[in-house]
């Protein structure tokens, strides 16, 4: 893949790449940094991009992957109770409650809720952007409500 | 609240695509497009490294991609040759990949984010380069080219370069967050390390707030310490203000130097492969006798990344009676008491800054570098960056005007 192509198909995914990355990382120096240690990654590693039909999951995999590693050598985390078995970023404190609300949200779960209530994105289109099956990207929509509705008492019209 | 007033409260707070978030992602993509157009197998990890680090190295590496690949190499890939130039050349070696190693801790204490960034080994020197970022400071400490030079910016100098160079300030600031060198020592595999003479480092801040970046490197070798093949342990003491009590209380009286602490220091692993293998050393002893002094090159060493040439020096004792006839015993202080005798190098000094290193011919081997690097009464060292082709003949010799002086030269090679 020439690097032409590269950058073309970068930069059409540019929203969703800063969507991502602000999901786990919360801060734009750091979300900054994830995008550009993947892109040189992603880059690196482009033959193993078999279609380019598959640029935008595999790059947002690469993403993904990087915003885990920097978290874990940050070593800010603190464990919510509702989810033992995964870490939450620390992020800074804040008087909006739907912002604070969304901030007690695993990444996976933020992520999802911010493509379809912010940039429109149905389930299909998720599950193609981020990589992963139609189903789990339901059950995520799924209890991020459960979640958010108990804390912020919203009353979802319309079911996923 | 229903669905759409959640919709629209979420949007309300999701930031949009900050201005700098789009710069920066245009900055890599043109940086990767730029060295695709002068790709060679080592530049590919040059991007890849690149890519670890802030606008800073990206901004090098794009200001520098249409010259010769070789620069571009060298500012893109390792820091610690853009940052030590002056000691190690503006063009990292073919063997710095295998020695140097990237991304060895981080951590944060007192707020402040601790990042050893690179460190790489010669069989004589520890270079590291580490970061302190300070995460409650808005301040920007890198300053610009164009913030020092204005318009008269030096020769090749991209305006948006950040220098070698931090404000009383930037350290103020950290030493506020009770953070920076607790000891005047480091520890190799747990054992302490008193500071090496002829080391040494610089300092600059970068575009990221808070952010200031340490390029230092330790002689080990003056100390008489050598990394061993396989992993070694690297501390240093510069993380949390380790308290007084504390201090006195790791003194080893025996050693004069301190015991590692619990706390404040940061240890990262350093693996040698087989460098004793990649270093070619000399030890010419060829006594060259000149009227005040007599001078050899007892060592000579060739490492992958610097050369090494250590002389033996003797001062004539007839010209050091005659200096001190002319100059009194020593520099005196304000009562006239002399504060330390003069010596050899009082005599010598002038014939050793005159010092470079030539081929046979009397050509530099290096123009432009200045490779003394310390004397005293009895020695005096010279450091030159890695020679990839060592010349049949070497000495050192007096420049003047730009011309050897062969027949003052002491053999090298």
């Amino acid at each position: 893949m020439k690097a032409e192509l590269f950058g073309a198909e970068a930069r059409r995914i540019e929203k969703l790449l800063y969507r991502v990355a602000w999901s786990y990382l919360g801060n734009d120096q750091d979300v900054e940094d994830a995008v550009q240690d993947a892109l040189v990654k992603a880059w690196e590693k482009r033959d193993t991009l078999r279609d380019i039909g598959q640029f935008r999951p595999w790059m947002t995999r690469i993403l993904t992957n990087r915003c885990k590693d920097m978290l874990r050598r940050r070593k800010r985390w603190s464990f919510y109770p509702l989810y033992e078995d995964t870490a939450q970023v620390e992020m800074p404190e804040t008087e909006n409650a739907v912002t604070a609300a969304m901030i007690k949200l695993k990444p996976e779960l933020r992520i999802v809720m911010t493509l379809h209530y912010v940039d429109g994105y149905s389930v299909s289109e998720m599950a193609e952007a981020l990589g992963i099956p139609e189903g789990t990207v339901k059950t995520r929509m799924r209890n991020a409500r459960k979640q958010l509705g108990r804390t912020l008492l919203i009353e979802w019209e319309e079911n996923v | 609240m229903n669905s759409k007033e959640f919709k629209a409260e979420l949007t309300s707070v999701t930031p949009d695509i900050p201005e700098h978030f789009h710069d920066r992602m245009e900055m890599t993509l043109e940086s990767i497009a730029s060295q695709e157009a002068h790709m060679k197998e080592s530049t590919k990890k040059a991007i890849r490294t690149a890519g670890r680090y802030s606008a800073r190295t990206i901004l090098m590496a794009a200001a520098l991609a249409i010259l010769a690949c070789a620069v571009a190499l060298a500012a893109t890939q390792w820091h610690i040759f853009d940052s030590l130039s002056f000691m190690l050349g503006t063009t990292p070696p073919p063997a710095a990949d295998s020695l140097m190693q990237s991304n060895l801790y981080q951590d944060t204490v007192n707020n402040v984010e601790i990042t050893v960034r690179e460190a790489g080994y010669d069989g004589r020197t520890l270079l590291v380069e580490y970061s302190y970022r300070m995460l409650d400071v808005d301040k920007v400490y890198g300053v610009t080219a164009a913030e020092e030079f204005g318009e008269k910016l030096p020769d090749g100098m991209e305006p948006d370069t950040i220098l070698e160079q931090l404000s009383d300030e930037a350290f103020d600031t950290l030493a506020a967050h009770n953070v920076g060198w607790n000891f005047d020592q480091l520890w190799i595999n747990g054992q302490g390390v008193d500071m090496p003479t002829n080391s040494g480092g610089v300092y600059s801040g970068s575009k990221i707030p808070g952010e200031l970046i340490y390029t230092e490197y330790w002689r080990l070798d003056n100390e008489g310490i050598f990394l061993h093949d396989g992993v070694n342990q690297i501390t240093l003491p510069i993380g949390a203000s380790v308290d007084v009590e504390t201090r006195r209380s790791l003194a080893d009286q025996e050693t004069k130097m301190y015991r590692m602490p619990e706390s404040g220091v940061v240890t990262f692993n350093y693996e040698v492969k087989d460098i004793a293998s990649r270093i070619t050393s000399l030890a010419p002893n060829e006594e060259k006798v000149l009227p005040d002094v007599t001078a050899k090159v007892t060592d000579a060493a060739f490492t992958p990344l610097m050369t090494y040439i250590t002389l033996d020096l003797k001062v004539n004792p007839d010209s050091l009676t005659a200096f001190i006839a002319a100059n009194g015993e020593g520099p005196k202080n304000e009562e006239g008491e002399v504060m330390w005798p003069y010596g050899g190098m009082d005599v010598f000094q002038d014939w050793i800054c005159s010092l470079e290193l030539v081929d046979g011919q009397g050509n530099l081997v290096f123009p432009g570098h200045a490779g003394q690097n310390g004397y005293g009464n009895e020695w005096a060292e010279f450091l030159y960056p890695y020679m990839e082709n060592i010349p049949a003949e070497l000495y050192l010799a007096p420049i003047e005007d730009g011309v050897a002086d062969m027949s003052q030269a002491v053999r090298v090679k």
